[in-house]
């Protein structure tokens, strides 16, 4: 356990580089999806960095209120991306959670556990396992979503039903196509993995079709997005150091990943976790969309449904991708935009599930405004963001299919094939 | 003084969540953009005209200093609590009332953020034009408590104009109503506009109502480069002597063209720009075209040597993008901070206070980048410092002074848009003569005999006779200065 001194040497540096840099303009409130909700400053960027800088100048302790403002930060790292004096938000409230990551005995309870979980691919296929049986208990209605399994009493859900069999167990291995242009890495993520097994196999039919050896591990380990975002630094180092070993035994050009969050992760946290280890992976790490559009330029047919894109925060606001999911999607259907496509929907991973009023009520803008496009399916390109729009869109009774973009890219290529015989 | 029973009393007003009094909380409601930072003793959020009554008797009642506060991006430190006491977070009462199409009138609550209200209006074909830079996030009480302004000033006015009616608690808690909902009215003390612009030193606003004008149809705007700044001057003179009245007129002057351009790694200027002019008009597609075409032909008569016109909103937005980086820029190239100060000149002495201020920088051996609104005369200037070198920032405060002085020697005022708050409470005397002061001074206490108020705020803290009374009961040291 560290004192408090070593805290504030921790992270007064990073705070004298961010946290300094805020001139307290309050654009922030304009878009922080908590604050939006709460309107409660300390539930904003800017109040969240006030409290970080407090705590470095030991003008304040890690009280509830403290924890609370700091543990409601998603990261979607849209005011990272659009703050005027270009603070770099999200750094800042990494370190801060580092710190107290350290020093406050819940998040060590929690670190301690999660990274077990993270760290031992064997604990977690057992704990999903545990998840998967206690949900045929649950009274039917709700019985098809787990997400209340440590808060039964939450109201509405969200979570579907553990796959019986992990992706990676039905899908590890090597996927081989007759005329193969070149060999990838297929990584799955944890949320594909347990929860939505027929991505992966969505992609490796596409990637396949397209001339692509799909290569899927099934050594690999959680990308080490939920460590990094609960503070525990070590553990999301021994994971990243674990994934970039494994790509670099596989001699492969990309590593594609259908989830946006795990391919940010791999593009701009790892090389700020592990450094130049890291380098040579990050250029490899490319979204699903962006790896068919721009370096296969695959091409489908267009299918008689009224598709809408929702932007995952972490592949606008992280990434800077837009375009290319939306191409996929305008090929493989009649698209239209909907408005807020780039608002959050509230998931963030865990916080969908420890925040659930506040993630229920920034669903409310999303689905007026799924409901306004006259979509017939919603695509994104975040698994994570799935679940939340499945949930929340059933919970309203708005029957719209949710669907990850290369899903619907797939069927516009079998009907491209139907039509070309 | 804040005992359990007192803050229990607050919560028993608007609800226990809505009262903060944990430090976590009272420090993010300790500050505005001014950066600087006091901590209130109590966060209060009422959501309804009574609570804030309550809340106000109660306050009165016990001598406790009360400061409004919408979304603390204020530029003057008027949302400060600077002498602790309670911050009124007025960001629950955020409902439009009503939108009256028919007599082009809106009745909103003080805690909406305007940027919404100007969509909703203008998704019926109105508008509300004051139109400051934090329009995203800034709040209609705080615009007409600070009287914002913004970028269609010279055609359209400023918040003051458009503010027809106020529903007003008082500082005993009464409730009062001024104004009306009529274009016309002649019935007594025009009272709303004493209470724009008040800077919340008399009252706490509770319901606003607005004036609304149709949505002009179409938008043209084009820019215009300069190689020497009296060309510019003489151009924004010309077109207005033309009879053609833009929507916004803004001015860039050599050093924000530099910064910008370096920031957005481009060069259209051609390195050669002295003045940047950004002009749009609005009005009927007929009007506009012909209006652009003559602001064209001026500017290129006056010595332009080079104009854009944007012939879509793509190339709209590509010519604004120039104007909206100018905030971030001087971020990244001042990373320590900047002085940021409104003053407004008569338009025609732009280049007079121009010269003025490159003599003063010069001088005090700091760098003061100008940029604003050229068509009413209210120009931004920015005194790049480095807060942590108290030696530099002596010289820009040194600076900011003299442009003061030139300002009013110009016939100008030390603030368009901003306020004057605490942080220009000092400079107030340099516009205003003792005996106005001292009237002003009697007008708040008529409003506010116990100075409970946003004190410190206008009048200069040292002087304020009100605020000794509340000394008495409280010997407050602002304790959590950041800056």
């Amino acid at each position: 356990m560290k004192d408090k001194k070593d805290i504030v040497q921790e992270y007064t540096r990073v705070w004298a580089e961010e946290a300094h840099r805020c001139s307290k303009c309050g654009k922030c409130r304009s878009f922080c999806p908590v604050f939006l909700e709460t309107g409660d400053e300390k539930m904003g960027t800017r109040g969240r960095l006030s409290l970080a800088a407090a705590l470095a100048a030991n003008q304040v302790a890690p009280t509830k209120e403290f924890l609370r403002s700091i543990s409601t930060c998603m990261r979607c790292l849209r005011c990272t991306r659009e703050c005027p004096s270009q603070v770099n938000f999200d750094r800042l409230i990494r370190a801060v959670r580092g710190a107290l990551g350290r020093r406050v005995w819940r998040y060590q309870a929690a670190n301690l556990l999660v990274g077990a979980l993270l760290e031992n691919r064997w604990m977690m296929d057992a704990a999903v396992r545990c998840g998967a049986i206690a949900q045929r208990f649950l009274p039917k209605g709700s019985a098809r979503w787990v997400r209340e399994l440590p808060f039964f009493y939450r109201g509405s859900a969200v979570t579907p039903r553990f796959a019986s069999q992990p992706a990676l167990r039905t899908h590890g291995g090597y996927h081989r196509t007759q005329k193969s242009r070149m060999t990838v890495m297929l990584y799955t993520g944890c949320v594909i993995n347990y929860l939505y097994p027929d991505i992966a196999q969505s992609v490796i039919d596409v990637l396949n079709r397209g001339g692509v050896d799909v290569i899927v591990s099934p050594r690999e380990l959680c990308c080490g997005i939920p460590a990094i975002s609960a503070g525990d630094h070590a553990t999301a180092k021994r994971l990243a150091r674990h994934n970039v070993h494994l790509v670099r035994k596989f001699n492969v050009d990309y590593v594609v990943c259908a989830c946006s969050t795990c391919t940010h992760t791999f593009m701009k946290d790892y090389p700020e976790l592990i450094g130049e280890d890291a380098a040579a992976f990050a250029k490899k790490a490319m979204d699903v969309s962006c790896f068919i559009r721009n370096v296969l330029g695959l091409t489908a047919a267009r299918t008689d449904v009224t598709a809408t894109y929702h932007d995952p925060c972490h592949m606008r606001f992280g990434m800077n991708v837009t375009k290319e999911p939306r191409e996929l999607i305008a090929q493989a259907s009649r698209f239209v935009e909907m408005p807020c496509a780039d608002k959050c929907c509230g998931m963030a991973g865990a916080f969908g599930i420890i925040n659930h009023a506040i993630s229920k009520k920034i669903f409310e803008r999303k689905a007026a405004a799924v409901r306004s496009s006259g979509a017939q399916v919603v695509a994104t390109s975040c698994p994570s963001c799935m679940m939340q729009l499945r949930g929340q869109l059933h919970d309203r009774g708005i029957a719209v299919d949710v669907v990850h973009t290369v899903e619907l890219f797939r069927r516009g290529m079998i009907e491209k094939q139907k039509r070309e015989k | 003084m804040f005992n359990n029973a007192l803050i229990q009393q607050f919560r028993d007003i608007v609800g226990a969540e809505n009262v903060f009094d944990s430090k976590a909380d009272r420090i993010c409601y300790s500050y505005d953009a001014t950066k600087q930072s006091f901590l209130p003793d109590l966060v209060v959020r009422p959501g309804s005209t009574a609570d804030v009554s309550a809340v106000m008797k109660l306050a009165s009642e016990r001598n406790i200093p009360v400061y409004p506060r919408g979304a603390g991006s204020g530029l003057t430190g008027g949302a400060v609590p600077l002498f602790g006491g309670i911050a009124l977070d007025m960001v629950r009462m955020n409902r439009i009332i009503e939108i009256d199409a028919d007599n082009l009138t809106a009745t909103v609550e003080p805690g909406l953020v305007v940027g919404e209200f100007q969509k909703k209006v203008e998704e019926m074909g109105l508008f509300y034009p004051p139109d400051p830079a934090s329009n995203e996030f800034s709040t209609i009480g705080g615009n007409v408590a600070e009287c914002a302004g913004g970028l269609r000033c010279l055609k359209y006015g400023v918040t003051r104009d458009y503010v027809l009616g106020l529903e007003v608690v008082l500082s005993n808690g009464d409730v009062i109503n001024l104004g009306v909902r009529t274009l016309k009215s002649v019935t007594g003390y025009d009272m709303v506009r004493l209470f724009v612009g008040s800077e919340g030193t008399l009252g706490v606003f509770t319901k606003i109502i607005l004036r609304l004008i149709p949505l002009p149809e179409r938008l043209k705007t084009c820019n215009a480069f300069f190689a020497d700044t009296m060309d510019a001057a003489r151009a924004i003179a010309d077109i207005i002597r033309n009879r053609v009245v833009p929507r916004t007129f803004e001015f860039m002057d050599r050093k924000t063209i530099e910064c910008v351009e370096r920031y957005k790694n481009v060069n259209i200027s051609e390195g050669k720009a002295a003045a940047f002019l950004l002009i749009e008009v609005d009005g009927i597609e007929a009007s506009v075209e012909v209006e652009m075409k003559k602001i064209v032909d001026i500017c290129t008569k006056n010595g332009a040597y080079k104009t854009q016109v944007a012939k879509d909103e793509k190339e709209r937005e590509l010519l604004w993008s120039l104007r909206k980086a100018v905030s971030p820029a001087l971020y990244q190239i001042s990373p320590g901070g900047k002085i940021n100060e409104d003053v407004c000149v008569p338009r025609s002495k732009i280049p007079d206070m121009l010269s003025r201020v490159a003599d003063i920088a010069a001088r005090h051996q700091v760098t003061i980048v100008s940029f604003g609104h050229a068509g009413d005369g209210n120009i931004h200037m920015n005194v790049l410092v480095d807060f942590d070198k108290p030696e530099e920032l002596k010289r820009g405060e040194e600076a900011i002074e003299e442009v003061f002085k030139a300002t009013i020697e110009l016939g100008g005022t030390l603030s368009g848009e901003h306020g004057i708050g605490n942080t220009k409470a000092k400079f107030l005397h340099l516009e205003c003569g003792e005996e106005e002061i001292e009237l002003m001074r009697e007008v708040k206490e008529l409003f506010d005999p116990k100075g409970i108020l946003n004190p410190g705020k206008i009048f200069d803290p040292s002087k304020q006779r009100v605020l000794s009374s509340l000394k008495e009961i409280k010997e407050k040291v602002p304790q959590y200065d950041e800056r």
